[in-house]
């Protein structure tokens, strides 16, 4: 991982306060495609300080936990919605949770979800999807 | 007994002819008078003096003489009426006070008074030969012997009327007292009394049980509306004093609860039914109830509540621990394999064959445990689901199908003329796909899973095999293959979670689905069993209520 100055290649902005799952996926990402860069940060707060500090050009695809510390995954979806320069950046729900509701709160704000892998296997499947998201710039 | 019926029969025959007959008779024919009663007694053969009197003769003889002296003596004074009532009290001494002698009695009273007439007339040529003489006494004693008959008729008809009469009130009396004691065993067997309360002289009557209600002896003690007061509990007073003022105003049946402090210290919970009743004015006159120990039938009823919010806050607990099942427990267990996967998947160059399989089983058992508690998740919110809606089971059987994407030739599934159940759509869909997959998984080797789904009407040993209300009507789906089946003493396990009739090695899966269609089935009040043979199928018979 490197830090956000650095950067140079395409990047997926992914909000996950699990330590594990950031570490997962990125080593995921870079077996399927290492010229992707994953920023991978805790909570709203990191998220919203990168998007609007960074000099570069915005990420491709926001991946989203939803239980978070602070606002949660569909807070965050609200307000970059709202927000001119983000509203138009595609966004992935990537949860543990399966419930009703929280599927139906995506469904309101036409986000797909996507529940975490228990095997790396899959997980490497998954970031072959979470790509495809990617809007192409 | 009254003698008001033959007194105009009472007519002079004070004729000296007659008379003077009489006392002839009592002078010089005394004997033979007896005898021939005697003999005519002996050629009647009166049941009474045959089987009771006398079985002596000389007893007869002397009995006879007397009665004769006596009859004669009455006579020759005139006065029959002294002689009917004394022989009546001696024949009602000796024969109408024995039970069940009366149609003898008669016969023999008016066969005595035959015969005696008949052997007095014996007499009478004895007496005088004289024409006029003998029409005179003949006439006269016609006539006292019928009013002698008739004075017999009338005092046994009147008494054979009192008898009944006893009789009769006797019975009624019985039938009161067993009324009345049914009505008291009613009463305690309720704890049910009732009361009478007359307003203007305050009177107040209450029935033994209402007494052993509050505490009292049954009619210990005169009561008033004052004592009545006294007994209700402090808190309930005023109510209760309202409602009784409230009905005064508005008549008509009026409902209570209240609570008294019974004279034995106890407290109780009375329902109470009353009506006020009023006096030809339109006044109320009366109020009269029925009053009920209900205390059992309370604590039951706050028991069972308690017990109601007790089970509530139970299985909320159980949602609560299904969840923190699903999301606290699942969380690390996903780390366990999802980074066991990603070690071996680093490792995989350093490792030897034995700590690869290790390894790999580490993954595969926490992958398991995955699907179980998913399965656990699952089968704990079936019954949480209560949305259901009318469905015909062939279209949703479409649908199963199309979502199992079965392969041309992997099994032969048919039903029609299902019917439309009241069902959660969900529930059922998942139903069927358990016992098609199940089917399907289980199949003998070499055949086509061959699947037949069709209703019946269910037994009523079929309703009472699961448990069911048999007043309530069922329709009954009958699911059954051709495949490996198992021996029926499984029946009942198959259903138990996690339960497999099969090693972990033949068979996928975790032993969840017919626990799941078990739970579906019950969420729809109904009920479901299976039978089976080894290599011979299997039949689930699924229970539900009917439209």
């Amino acid at each position: 991982m490197k830090t956000p100055e650095e950067r140079i290649s395409p990047v997926l902005l992914y909000v996950d306060d699990d330590p594990e799952d950031r570490m997962l996926l990125a080593d995921a990402l870079q077996i399927v495609d290492p010229r992707y860069e994953l920023v991978a940060v805790n909570d709203a707060a990191q998220a919203f300080h990168f998007l609007n500090h960074s000099r570069s050009p915005p990420p491709c695809l926001i991946i989203l936990d939803l239980n978070l510390p602070g606002m949660d995954g569909i807070g965050i979806i609200s307000k970059l919605r709202q927000d001119k320069i983000s509203a138009s950046i595609p966004i992935v729900v990537f949860t543990t949770s399966a419930s009703p509701a929280d599927q139906n709160a995506c469904a309101r704000h036409t986000v797909d979800m996507i529940t975490k892998p228990i095997s790396f296997s899959v997980l490497t499947e998954t970031a072959k999807k979470l790509l495809s998201y990617c809007k192409e710039s | 007994m009254t003698d008001s019926g033959y007194q105009h029969t009472n007519v002079s025959i004070q004729t000296p002819a007659f008379t003077g007959f009489i006392r002839f008779v009592q002078n010089q024919c005394l004997e033979e008078f007896v005898q021939n009663q005697l003999k005519h007694f002996s050629e009647f053969k009166l049941p009474f003096l045959q089987s009771v009197a006398v079985s002596v003769e000389a007893e007869l003889q002397a009995y006879t003489k007397n009665v004769s002296i006596d009859f004669l003596q009455y006579l020759a004074v005139g006065d029959i009426q002294g002689y009917i009532q004394k022989s009546l009290s001696r024949w009602k001494r000796e024969l109408i006070k024995i039970p069940g002698i009366h149609p003898v009695g008669l016969e023999d009273i008016l066969g005595v008074t035959a015969i005696r007439k008949r052997s007095l007339s014996a007499l009478l040529l004895k007496f005088t030969r004289d024409i006029d003489q003998l029409q005179m006494i003949n006439e006269a004693s016609d006539q006292v012997f019928l009013t002698i008959n008739l004075a017999y008729t009338k005092a046994f008809e009147d008494s054979l009327r009192n008898n009944l009469y006893e009789k009769y009130l006797f019975q009624e009396e019985q039938k009161l007292k067993q009324t009345e004691e049914l009505y008291k065993q009613a009463q305690a067997l309720n704890k049910l009394g009732n009361w009478n309360w007359d307003i203007k002289s305050d009177n107040l009557y209450w029935s033994d049980e209402l007494f052993r209600i509050y505490g009292l002896e049954p009619q210990s003690e005169k009561l008033t509306f004052e004592r009545f007061v006294s007994f209700i509990h402090p808190g309930d007073r005023d109510e209760r004093l309202e409602q009784l003022q409230n009905q005064l105003g508005h008549p008509g049946r009026s409902e209570y609860y209240f609570r008294i402090n019974a004279a034995d210290g106890k407290q109780k919970i009375l329902y109470g039914q009353s009506e006020v009743l009023k006096d030809e004015q339109g006044i109320p006159a009366r109020i009269v109830g029925t009053c009920q120990d209900v205390t059992k039938q309370k604590e039951l009823e706050i028991s069972l509540y308690q017990k109601t919010v007790q089970l509530e806050k139970s299985n909320e607990s159980l949602q609560q621990f299904a969840f923190i099942c699903s999301h606290d427990l699942k969380e690390p267990l996903r780390k366990i394999s999802i980074l066991g996967d990603r070690l071996s998947i680093l490792i995989r160059d350093q490792l030897n064959e034995q700590s690869a399989a290790l390894l790999s089983k580490i993954t595969s058992a926490s992958m398991r445990l995955h699907r179980m508690i998913d399965d656990v998740l699952s089968v704990s919110l079936i019954s949480s689901d209560k949305n259901f809606a009318k469905q015909g089971l062939s279209a949703l059987l479409d649908e199963v199908l199309q979502n199992i994407d079965l392969e041309p030739g992997q099994a032969k599934i048919e039903y029609n003329n299902l019917p439309q159940l009241l069902i959660n759509r969900a529930q059922f869909k998942q139903l069927f796909q358990n016992l098609i997959t199940n089917s399907i998984k289980f199949k003998k080797n070499e055949t086509v899973p061959h699947i037949f789904i069709q209703q019946q009407n269910p037994t009523p040993d079929q309703v009472k095999r699961v448990g069911l209300d048999d007043t309530i009507k069922y329709t009954c789906i009958h699911y059954r293959d051709n495949g490996i089946g198992f021996e029926s003493v499984y029946s009942e396990k198959i259903f138990g979670m996690f339960q497999r009739l099969h090693g972990q090695s033949g068979y996928e899966g975790t032993g969840i689905g017919l626990t799941i269609c078990k739970r579906i089935v019950e969420n729809h009040h109904g009920g479901i069993f299976a039978e089976s043979e080894p290599g011979k199928g299997t039949s689930f018979f699924i229970l539900v209520p009917a439209e």
